[in-house]
């Protein structure tokens, strides 16, 4: 579904991502890890034209977005969930979600997701004409998956989603993404958190210093140990 | 060499410039021309001013020009004879009405004034930066005329001040110039000017700086109005009669286009700037007139100089938003230029030497 | 009668505070969706004028031609120069926008001087605009009513628009945050052309107002209004919207106050004044009044 072929991504001088080529197949879940500054936010802004890509080629459903504007591409249905959730702090839970369908013009579909997703998510439901910088960190989070979900996407980028989140609300963010994973979504997740990650995935990379150092299925990164302790800081189970 | 005298060789280049210009014009010019000339060297002079503010403390400035008027007026005030002012300025307040110094004290105690009131503002503009701190300067801008407007005891209001002694000649105009210019520089490349443009640069700096730089811009921003000051003065002391319009809105865009069209950041660029937009400003103004070329008599276009001053503007921040010069002054591009070409010939020489 | 002078006074304060609000919004707009402090935004209403004058000229004098058109050109001036001078320094320092946007108004400005001469042209918007209605004893103007009636009909007009419009919301929150706009499949493009529209729109319904109390246009007639758009703009804190209603009105009010209430031998200060409040503000609080955000979109 989406393919990344040596992608380069610069920032003037600085080489934040070299060389690196990624594969997500529909239906997938994939995990990107690796440490702070490995260039994963870069990486997956990248793909939807948020960051300066100095080479290399992006496919979506076999076309070649990597020029695209970032508009196009969502309009595309490929999406991302920012870092840090960035919802609109002075719109209304209400108006961020109908700005989430901004690229749609299926009004009755645009009314029966914003049920679906309110259904999912009920605090959204109970906060619904409250302003998003009221929400707890875990709610806007959660606003925020919903606002990427309203615009109907094949496929989802999540960059740390469980970002700054208590252990709890953690736990409900995955488990949410496990039910979209029912769904049939297909889902490139970014994490520091790769137990977790891994235990939804079904294939995982890490980059560090911007170039990929592992790709593998989800259960072989578990067993290889020393990437996990080498990169991400976590026993793996030999 | 050290750095002082490098900052002083720089200066010179452009003074020599400068000069050139000044004493070609004495020596060959018809007054028209002179008077051309003369001008140029008052906006120069301006625009030098305005550099040492927006170029080091990075802040666009709009205000520079009520500094211009304001020693242009205090020395008006001070220096018209009183004969004339029994006319003129019959009910001017403090007594000012019935005195009259001589030009040095006159124009002494007109810096004083626009120091002081530099000052003054400076202490509350310099504590913002970027978009507000602009503002409060086109505000400053408004203050002032608007203030020279209705004080029509102490100026007359919008009718002109004549009988002014016209004592300045284009000589000291370019002298008043080439000391501007040096004074741009060498603050330019001062610790204090390294400070305050570093600091614009980089918000980190800037806020670690905090109180300091507040300081630094203030200082900018006194030197600035005062070199502004000479410039009305000059003015003032040239034409014989000044007029609050003569301070406002036009001027103002007529000096910042010379500033941002050469450059903001560097003396070299205030100087190159200032030549080209009166160049380029003289002819639209002999087209404006509609005059005969080879035969054919154009149609008056007033506006013409308008347009052309607009058009520089925003082709400037389209294509060049720093300007013809960019960042550095043109003698350290050119030593850099010089070095590198040295250092490829070393290593031309060095790799012919192994083959 | 005193009482018939003090209404007579509060209308014209609403009324001047409805034109600077209208402006001032204009202003806002643009600047809060892309950091642009637009002060070619009096020129358009310039634009706008000439355009009615050159209508009437060609023997259209209903008013309701004339004065859509105007409006029309007004918007359409709007979004030329976004295209033409504003969409190259998208982006650049806000330094750069302003010196732009002055670089623009000077060369309508000129334009107008060329083609139209610096004399006043006589624009004759409406008979019933420059009549007055008695209310009891009082002689309030037309003009005066309608400006504040239109003012107030804009301002709800907007507010529905910036809530209940797609575009609208994607408005409020590029204000912010213009990526994850984008993100959520809007054309930054759009957004920012739809803020000129407004301000243009806005803009020319102001416009209509200047000209039926001035009854000319001029080359320069839109410089003034703008400055003082600007005033109310920083007073209600740059980019806000309420502020710019806040800041319109109030600066109606203490311009109108102060003509009042000022001795005559200083009341030509007044401007002086009202800058020097603008002056005050921004050194000691650039938020504005309503303190929404010190934001001007760049290190402080
Ligand atoms: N806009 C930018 N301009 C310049 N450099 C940037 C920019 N964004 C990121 N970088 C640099 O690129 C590198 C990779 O950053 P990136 O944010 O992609 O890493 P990351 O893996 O997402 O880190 P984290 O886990 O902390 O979110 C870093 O060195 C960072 O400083
Ligand atoms: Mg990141």
């Amino acid at each position: 579904m989406l393919s990344l072929s040596n992608v380069h991504v610069s920032y003037g001088p600085i080489k934040a991502v070299r060389d690196v080529s990624i594969e997500v197949k529909e239906g997938e879940i994939v995990a990107l890890l690796g440490p702070n500054g490995a260039g994963k936010t870069s990486l997956i802004s990248s793909v939807v034209g948020l960051a300066p890509i100095a080479s290399g080629r992006i496919a979506f459903n076999g076309h070649e977005i990597s020029k695209e504007p970032t508009e196009k591409i969502v309009a595309r249905g490929l999406t991302l969930t920012p870092e840090g959730r960035r919802v609109f702090a002075d719109l209304t839970v209400g108006e961020n979600l109908r700005l989430g369908a901004a690229c749609r013009r299926d009004k009755a579909g645009i009314a029966e997701d914003l049920e679906k997703y309110l259904e999912l998510f009920p605090i959204l439901r109970k906060r619904y004409a409250s302003r998003a910088r009221m929400l707890s960190g875990g709610e806007q989070q959660m606003l925020a998956i919903a606002r990427s979900l309203m615009s109907r996407p094949k496929m989802l980028m999540l960059d740390e989603p469980s970002l700054g989140l208590a252990p709890r609300i953690v736990d409900q963010i995955f488990e949410l993404l496990s039910s979209l994973r029912g769904q049939g979504l297909t889902m490139l997740i970014v994490e520091q958190n790769a137990n977790e990650a891994l235990s939804l995935a079904n294939s995982a990379y890490v980059v560090a210093s911007g170039a990929l150092v592992f790709s593998g299925t989800a259960s072989d990164l578990k067993s290889s140990g020393e990437v996990m302790e080498m990169y991400l800081g976590l026993e793996g189970q030999e | 060499m050290s750095n002082f005298l490098q900052s002083v060789r720089g200066a010179l280049i452009l003074g020599v410039v400068v000069g050139i210009i000044g004493v070609l014009a004495i020596l060959f010019a018809e007054p028209f021309y002179q008077r051309i000339v003369f001008i140029f060297m008052v906006n120069l002079i301006a625009v030098i001013g305005l550099q040492v503010f927006m170029g080091n403390a990075d802040i666009t400035n709009y205000g520079h020009i009520s500094f211009m008027g304001i020693a242009a007026y205090a020395v008006a005030i001070l220096a018209t004879p009183v004969a004339i002012k029994k006319t003129a300025l019959a009910t001017a307040p403090f007594g000012l009405g019935t005195i009259e110094l001589g030009l040095p004290a006159a124009i002494l105690i007109a810096l004083a004034v626009t120091v002081l009131i530099a000052f003054l503002v400076g202490t509350m503009l310099v504590r913002q930066s970027g978009t507000p701190a602009s503002i409060a300067t086109l505000a400053l801008l408004v203050i002032v005329h608007v203030v020279i407007m209705n004080w029509v005891d102490l100026t007359r209001g919008p009718r002109a001040i004549y009988g002014i002694p016209v004592k300045a000649t284009l000589g000291l105009a370019t002298i008043c110039a080439i000391l501007a210019i040096v004074a741009a520089r060498l603050f330019r490349d001062s610790s204090w000017g390294l400070q305050l443009r570093a600091a614009s640069e980089n918000i980190a700096a800037a806020s670690a700086m905090g109180v300091r730089i507040k300081r630094l811009r203030l200082v900018a921003w006194v030197v600035s109005a005062a070199i502004c000051g000479v410039a009305g003065i000059l003015f003032a002391l040239f034409v014989g009669t000044i007029s609050p319009k003569s301070f406002y809105f036009d001027l103002t865009f007529l000096t910042l286009a010379m500033l941002v069209v050469g450059g903001a950041y560097s003396v070299s660029g205030a100087v190159l700037g200032s030549i080209v937009v009166t160049f380029g400003f003289e002819i639209m103004r002999y087209l404006e007139n509609g005059p005969q070329i080879a035969g054919l008599k154009l149609p008056t276009m007033f506006g013409l100089t308008g347009i052309f001053l607009g058009a520089i503007i925003v082709l400037c921040m389209i294509l060049r938003p720093r300007g013809l010069v960019g960042d550095d002054e043109i003698d350290e591009i050119w030593r850099r230029r010089a070095k590198s070409r040295e250092r490829s010939e070393i290593s031309a020489k060095a790799s012919g030497a192994t083959q | 009668m005193m009482s018939d002078y003090a209404l007579q006074q509060a209308f014209n304060a609403l009324s001047v505070g409805g034109e600077y609000a209208l402006l001032a919004l204009g202003l806002a707009i643009v600047f809060s969706v892309m950091h642009l402090v637009n002060f070619a935004h009096g020129d358009m209403i310039t634009v706008g004028g000439y355009a009615m004058f050159l209508l009437i000229l060609f023997g259209v004098r209903d008013p309701f031609l004339v004065l859509p058109f105007g409006v029309l050109i007004t918007v359409l001036a709007a979004l030329l120069i976004e295209r033409v001078a504003f969409k190259p320094v998208r982006g650049a320092s806000p330094t750069t926008g302003m010196l732009t946007a002055f670089g623009v108004s000077i060369i309508i400005q000129n334009v107008a001087l060329i083609f139209g001469g610096s004399r006043p042209k006589a624009v004759q918007t409406a008979d019933w605009l420059a009549s007055s209605l008695s209310i009891g004893s009082v002689q309030i103007p037309v003009v005066q009513v309608l400006e504040t009636v239109v003012t107030l009909a804009a301002i709800i007009g907007l507010v529905a628009l910036m809530r209940y419009t797609t575009v609208g919301l994607a408005m409020r929150a590029a204000a912010k945050d213009v990526p994850v706009v984008r993100l959520m499949g809007v054309k930054a493009d759009r957004v920012i052309l739809s803020a000129f529209a407004i301000s243009g729109f806005l803009a020319g319904l102001a416009g209509i107002f200047i000209l039926a109390r001035r009854g000319a246009v001029d080359p320069f007639m839109g410089f003034a209004p703008v400055l003082k758009a600007f005033v109310a703009a920083v007073l209600g804190g740059f980019g806000s919207l309420p502020g710019a209603v806040v800041g319109g009105f109030a600066l109606g009010i203490a311009e109108v106050g102060l003509q009042v209430l000022l001795p005559p031998e200083i009341a030509g200060f007044r401007d002086a004044f009202v800058f020097l409040l603008i002056g005050i503000v921004l050194v000691f609080r650039p938020q504005g009044i309503l303190g929404e955000r010190p934001d001007f979109g760049e290190k402080s």
